[in-house]
């Protein structure tokens, strides 16, 4: 028996061994797992500790306030409360966000997306912008019931705010911006970058440098404290040419129709107003735009983002007649007060082109026909003259030109002579064109801002204004003068043009009531956007009234003001207006009775 | 309580009995108790007046246990083995039947200002039953599979009342405990190797049983980059803090990962990983070392121990010992998924530091009565 149990012992006691073997060896083991977790991967341990601990973040600059000439505020920064959710990536951040919607006021697919942007989420640790325009109401509760929400944090941020929807197409908008397009920006929640305007092809002056703050954290998110701080700087201040109340003058004045006006200070070619009609809001885009807004804008048959100022391009019209009348003026032997005789139409082989008047003008010299507006002198004139030498005064004098491209996306227009028809339509140019393009129909097409450019060098005696938008440059810009051999040419063609709003027969007459001692001075176009056919000019041609608005003709005016001492130089373009004597020269009157105040 | 099981009333020895105890291990509690306290300071953020002061009470409590086991008679844990034994099943069955659920699972049975876990004293007293069974069959040699049904009856019973609290990791270490007891107590070779089989061949029918989250902590564990619900989070932060110790150590209450929360259950499971964030790698080999050596005391206790009865109990509470050291340190390091098993007496946590101090206190009780005898 004793012996049995001996025997026991040694059986016992052997395993007793054999487990304290696989003790040690599983100690051993684990001692090798510490050695490689704390000695050898150590680096790469500590690295991910240090991930972990310290938040590093970009300090958003100050964007630049855009200011307009008179210090009035165009665009600015305000404060807006924001909800970012921020917390380690656990299952429990669908409740937390659910626990925080009860006290928002968000749309149920703004909320559907938030939830599926968590679950793709793979980052060890999360941080949303749950809402970016909290509401005062919404601060309040989330504030009073903070205790019961996790990971929940209320920032103020500023948000880019815009006074002046006329100045819309100028200012343009900020927006979020795209992964695409700033790869490294898009990583930095509540930066914006300029879209389109100022606001973009200033973004880097406006933007200003980022800071950098390094914040210890905890794994919910919240600050424990900040280890450092590299202030960044806010972003310059940009003042702009235009002024804030002519841009709503004009937006104002142009009602309901659709179109543009460009106000132009002739001595120094600053843009003062620069307005295109209908507009939109650039506040809109700021936020996430609502699939409704964005329908409202993208479906506008008006096109409200587009720039008329700059892309819309129009038939010149009468307007033209100016640059044929310089470029006679300048013929050796031209005689402008040669009378010729206008019957209302012009016979060209078999074909018959019409004056606008019908019945004609009678004897009229060239002043007579700048003012009055006719055609066939202008027909007759031009095939004198020739397509050639038209077509380069009309450059000199600024059509077929962009202008603040590199702000605006801007159209060439079209000054067409022989070559431009010969390679885009690969056919010859006959006399036909030329007579059509001496009344700017046809082939022509010009910008709202490339005419008030045109204006500004005639009124200027031919200095190559050029226009500028921002307010700081160096403002003394030397333009150079246009070399014409006739000095008298300008004289000749302002007198033209007082004629036109100031006497009797002119276009514009209706339109001369301005101030008693300062007079404005320009050229009326009704510019057609169809052909009228012969069998409707048999019928009688239909009233502007009875077509369809698509159909009408464009009502424009251009001028300079005051005409003794020109100041200003502008164009107005009203979309389908009608005639230009009844439409677009009344907008004029106004805008010059407006412009007094800044003299 | 039979009051004749007490000696104090012979002084001679009592006095002896304190000659013979074992100081080094009575020192290593202690460090080890220590390590605690500063350890739960460190985790409540420098914080001494809750867990490190609750830590301290449980300790002290657990030292008046440890003295009145050394003054019970010796022959008293051999006689009332199988009383404890259903002591502690008739607790699990109470908690099975009254518990209240905490955090998911019925583990604890709450006094007016303690509360205690059953499953932890279930452990030892599993071993002290299956002990005392071998020790009445050891004079006939033990390898027949009969002999071994009621031990397995023994561990099955409180196995299932704990996996049912649910406390999966509890309820395997307590297999582990009884399993290795019946290994050592001289059952064939070749009966272990068929009831390894047995086993792996149960593991598709025990997955079905477990709960989800259990499912979900082993699925993570296996494969931590497919982590729909952020489990692995823990285990990845815990490795983090670790291994960012480095040889030395962030200092104390400097580990980041610690104070910035990133660990969860810090004052508890995951206590090993603050210590080691804080103490490096020096520190965790310290500690490492510590325990060792009292595996080895009880191994050489074991071996000494002049019955069959002592061989086994003493054996079986080491192992026991062990095997939450095992886990604890290995679900930290993420070598075995997270099972919430403590590591005693430095983790906040009284059961599980009573239950550690209980068995040092028997086996101690064994060496001084083969001491003495």
């Amino acid at each position: 028996m004793r012996d049995n149990n001996k025997n026991k012992f040694d059986k016992i006691n052997r395993r007793l061994f054999l487990f304290m073997l696989i003790k040690i060896l599983s100690v051993a083991y684990i001692i090798e797992r510490l050695y490689n977790l704390q000695i050898r991967q150590s680096e790469k341990f500590k690295k991910l500790a240090e991930n972990n601990r310290i938040n590093s973040m970009f300090i958003i600059p100050t964007r630049g306030i855009i200011y307009d000439r008179n210090n009035s505020v165009l665009a600015d920064n305000v404060e807006q409360y924001q909800l970012i959710y921020r917390y380690a990536n656990t299952k429990d951040k669908y409740n937390h966000l659910m626990q925080i919607f009860k006290f928002l006021d968000i749309d149920n697919k703004k909320k559907e997306k938030l939830l599926s942007d968590l679950s793709i989420n793979k980052n060890d640790f999360l941080q949303v912008v749950v809402k970016s325009d909290l509401l005062w109401k919404e601060v309040a509760q989330i504030s009073s019931n903070i205790t019961e929400l996790r990971g929940v944090f209320i920032e103020v941020i500023m948000r880019r705010y815009y006074n002046s929807l006329p100045s819309s197409h100028v200012i343009g908008y900020v927006k979020n911006p795209d992964k695409k397009e700033y790869p490294k920006l898009a990583n930095v929640p509540g930066t914006v970058v300029g879209k389109i305007g100022i606001e973009k092809s200033f973004d880097k002056k406006l933007q200003g440098k980022f800071g950098i703050k390094k914040e210890e954290v905890n794994a919910h998110g919240r600050v424990v404290k900040e280890i450092s701080r590299v202030n960044g700087i806010s972003g310059e201040d940009i003042i702009v040419s235009i002024s804030k109340d002519l841009q709503e003058f004009c937006y104002d004045r142009l009602e309901d129709n659709t179109g543009s006006i460009v106000v132009l200070d002739v001595n120094n070619g600053e843009v003062l107003s620069m307005v295109s009609k209908p507009s939109f809001n650039s506040n809109d885009f700021i936020a996430a735009m609502s699939q409704e807004k964005w329908n409202n804008i993208s479906n506008n048959e008006l096109n409200p983002m587009f720039n008329r100022a700059s892309l819309g391009t129009y038939p010149p019209g009468s307007i033209f007649k100016l640059i044929v009348s310089i470029t006679a003026l300048n013929e050796k032997n031209f005689n402008p007060n040669r009378k010729y005789f206008c019957n209302g139409g012009y016979k060209f082989g078999n074909q018959i082109f019409h004056c606008w008047k019908e019945g004609g003008h009678g004897f009229i010299d060239c002043e007579e026909a700048i003012s009055m507006s006719c055609d066939c002198y202008f027909y007759d004139l031009s095939l004198t003259l020739g397509i050639k030498k038209i077509s380069e005064i009309a450059k000199l004098f600024g059509l077929g030109e962009k202008y603040l491209d590199d702000i605006f996306p801007s159209s060439l227009g079209i000054i067409p002579n022989k070559k431009w028809k010969k390679s885009k339509f690969n056919s010859e140019w006959t006399k036909s064109d030329t007579i059509v393009a001496s009344i700017g129909q046809g082939f022509s097409l010009s910008s709202p801002i490339q005419l008030a450019v045109m204006i500004a060098r005639i009124c200027t005696n031919g200095i190559q204004v050029k226009p500028k938008i921002i307010k700081d440059q160096i403002s003394n810009e030397k333009f150079n003068k246009i070399a014409l051999s006739n000095e008298n040419t300008y004289t000749y063609i302002k007198q033209g043009m007082f004629n036109t709003v100031n006497s009797i027969n002119g276009t514009a007459y209706q339109s001369r009531n301005i101030h008693p001692s300062y007079f404005m001075a320009g050229k009326t176009a009704t510019s057609q956007v169809r052909r009228i056919t012969m069998s409707e000019r048999e019928e009688g041609i239909k009233k502007n009234e009875d077509l369809p608005r698509k159909m009408r003709d464009h009502a424009l005016f251009v001028g300079y003001f005051p005409h003794y001492k020109p100041r200003f130089a502008f164009s107005v373009i009203v979309e389908h207006g009608g005639s230009g004597s009844k439409t677009a020269a009344p907008i004029a009157r106004d805008l010059c009775k407006e412009l007094i105040k800044k003299i | 309580m039979n009051l004749s099981h007490f000696n104090i009333s012979n002084r001679n020895n009592f006095i002896q009995n304190i000659k013979v105890i074992n100081w080094d291990v009575i020192l290593i509690l202690v460090l080890f108790f220590l390590t605690g306290c500063t350890v739960l300071y460190s985790a409540s953020g420098g914080d001494a007046s809750s867990l490190v002061k609750k830590h301290i009470y449980k300790f002290i409590f657990s030292i008046i246990i440890f003295i009145s086991i050394c003054l019970l008679n010796y022959k008293f844990i051999n006689r009332f083995s199988f009383i404890f034994y259903l002591i502690s099943i008739s607790l699990l069955v109470f908690l099975t039947l009254f518990g209240v659920a905490s955090g998911g699972s019925k583990r604890w049975i709450s006094f007016s200002f303690f509360s205690i876990q059953p499953s932890e004293f279930a452990k030892i007293f599993l071993v002290l039953a299956v002990a005392k069974y071998y020790s009445e069959v050891s004079y006939v040699k033990n390898n027949s599979l009969i002999k071994s049904i009621f031990p397995i009856v023994l561990i099955l019973i409180p196995f299932f009342l704990i996996a049912n609290q649910p406390d999966l990791g509890t309820s395997l270490l307590l297999v582990a405990n009884g399993l290795s007891i019946i290994i050592i107590s001289g059952i064939s070779i070749w009966l272990i190797i068929i009831g390894f089989i047995i086993i792996v061949a149960l593991i598709p029918i025990t997955w079905n049983l477990l709960h989800n989250y259990q499912q979900n902590r082993i699925l993570t564990f296996l494969n931590p980059e497919n982590d729909p619900l952020g489990s692995g989070y823990h285990i990845a932060q815990s490795k983090i803090a670790i291994g960012s110790g480095g040889f030395t150590g962030k200092g104390y209450m400097k580990g980041s990962q610690s104070q910035l929360e990133f660990i969860p259950e810090i004052h508890t499971d995951f206590v090993f990983s603050i210590f080691s964030e804080e103490f490096g790698f020096i520190g965790s080999f310290i500690i490492i070392l510590l325990h060792l050596y009292l595996f080895f005391f009880g191994m050489k206790s074991s071996f000494y121990a002049n019955n069959v009865f002592d061989k086994l109990v003493v054996f079986g509470l080491t192992i026991n010992y062990f095997f939450y050291f095992l886990i604890n340190i290995s679900m930290v390091i993420g070598i075995v998924p997270v099972v919430g098993v403590p590591l005693p007496i430095i983790s906040y946590g009284g059961s599980s530091m009573l239950a550690i101090i209980i068995s040092f206190a028997i086996i101690q009780k064994i060496n001084i009565n083969r001491k003495l005898s």
